[in-house]
């Protein structure tokens, strides 16, 4: 994490900046569909620009979200052992999101 | 020999000083915003699970996604939704102003400071927005 500084620094910040408009454009999205159906959800989700913004999203907050907490074990853990678990655990934890995320959006283009 | 010369020897992961040395801050709320910003960073990657739980039980089933909407529909669910919302829009204003004081500006002690208190400010306005938002949207609530 520590030696790729200038790297994560740059990433950091160009999700960030990729994420206000994602992030503004999703709760508005999910204040429109607070009282929706399922089928209603998948027709929205289907919507090949709303699933192109889904996939950005959930690519762009995973990579944030890893070197968020990356920092933050940096900064707090100081035993090796746990530090590189941990560090691997939240790898791991951001990949599964985003897997998990990109894919449901693209098995609700598929199946919808 | 006096022992008025002491050493000490350091022992890298025992005794050696660690950062950071946050029992030794005087409290501000540039610091406070700082530490918040950290702590909502955190709860907002565990809310990436609900978030994605939702959108993964849509792609699944019926059934599966009527167990997450009864779950967020639920007060508990309420709660954790609105402690989300708060948590990513804190998260949303301080890293507005971290990206603004990147390029260079508000920096400086009095103007970093009134905008660390406008990032405290709007986060509970925009939840409240929000939440209001989303109810009127779904009329009967």
């Amino acid at each position: 994490m520590a030696s790729h500084a200038t790297k994560h620094f740059i990433r950091q910040r160009f999700t960030a900046l990729l994420q206000v408009p994602l992030t503004v454009f999703l709760v508005v999205a999910v204040i429109l569909h607070a009282g929706s159906t399922r089928d209603e959800m998948l027709a929205w989700v289907a919507n090949p620009w709303v699933a192109a913004a889904l996939v950005a999203w959930f690519l762009a907050v995973p990579l944030h979200m890893s070197i968020g907490i990356g920092d933050v074990i940096d900064d707090y853990l100081h035993k090796k052992t746990t530090r590189s678990l941990t560090h691997l655990a939240n790898s791991a934890y951001a990949l599964f999101l985003g897997v998990a995320g990109v894919f449901s959006v693209i098995a609700i283009t598929l199946i919808h | 020999m006096s022992d008025s010369v002491r050493t000490v020897q350091f022992y890298p992961g025992k005794n050696t000083p660690m950062s950071p040395h946050l029992q030794v801050w005087k409290f501000t709320v540039t610091m406070a915003a700082s530490i918040t910003h950290r702590i909502t960073g955190v709860g907002n990657a565990i809310g990436m699970l609900v978030l994605t739980a939702w959108i993964g039980s849509a792609a699944i089933s019926d059934e599966a996604f009527n167990i997450v909407q009864g779950f967020l529909a639920s007060p508990l669910g309420l709660i954790a939704l609105f402690g989300f919302t708060m948590s990513v829009m804190f998260h949303l204003a301080n890293g507005l102003r971290y990206m603004f004081a990147d390029s260079g500006q508000g920096l400086g002690k009095f103007q970093a400071r009134k905008t660390a208190w406008v990032a405290y400010a709007v986060s509970p306005v925009l939840t409240g927005i929000i939440f209001w938002a989303a109810f009127t949207a779904t009329g009967t609530n």
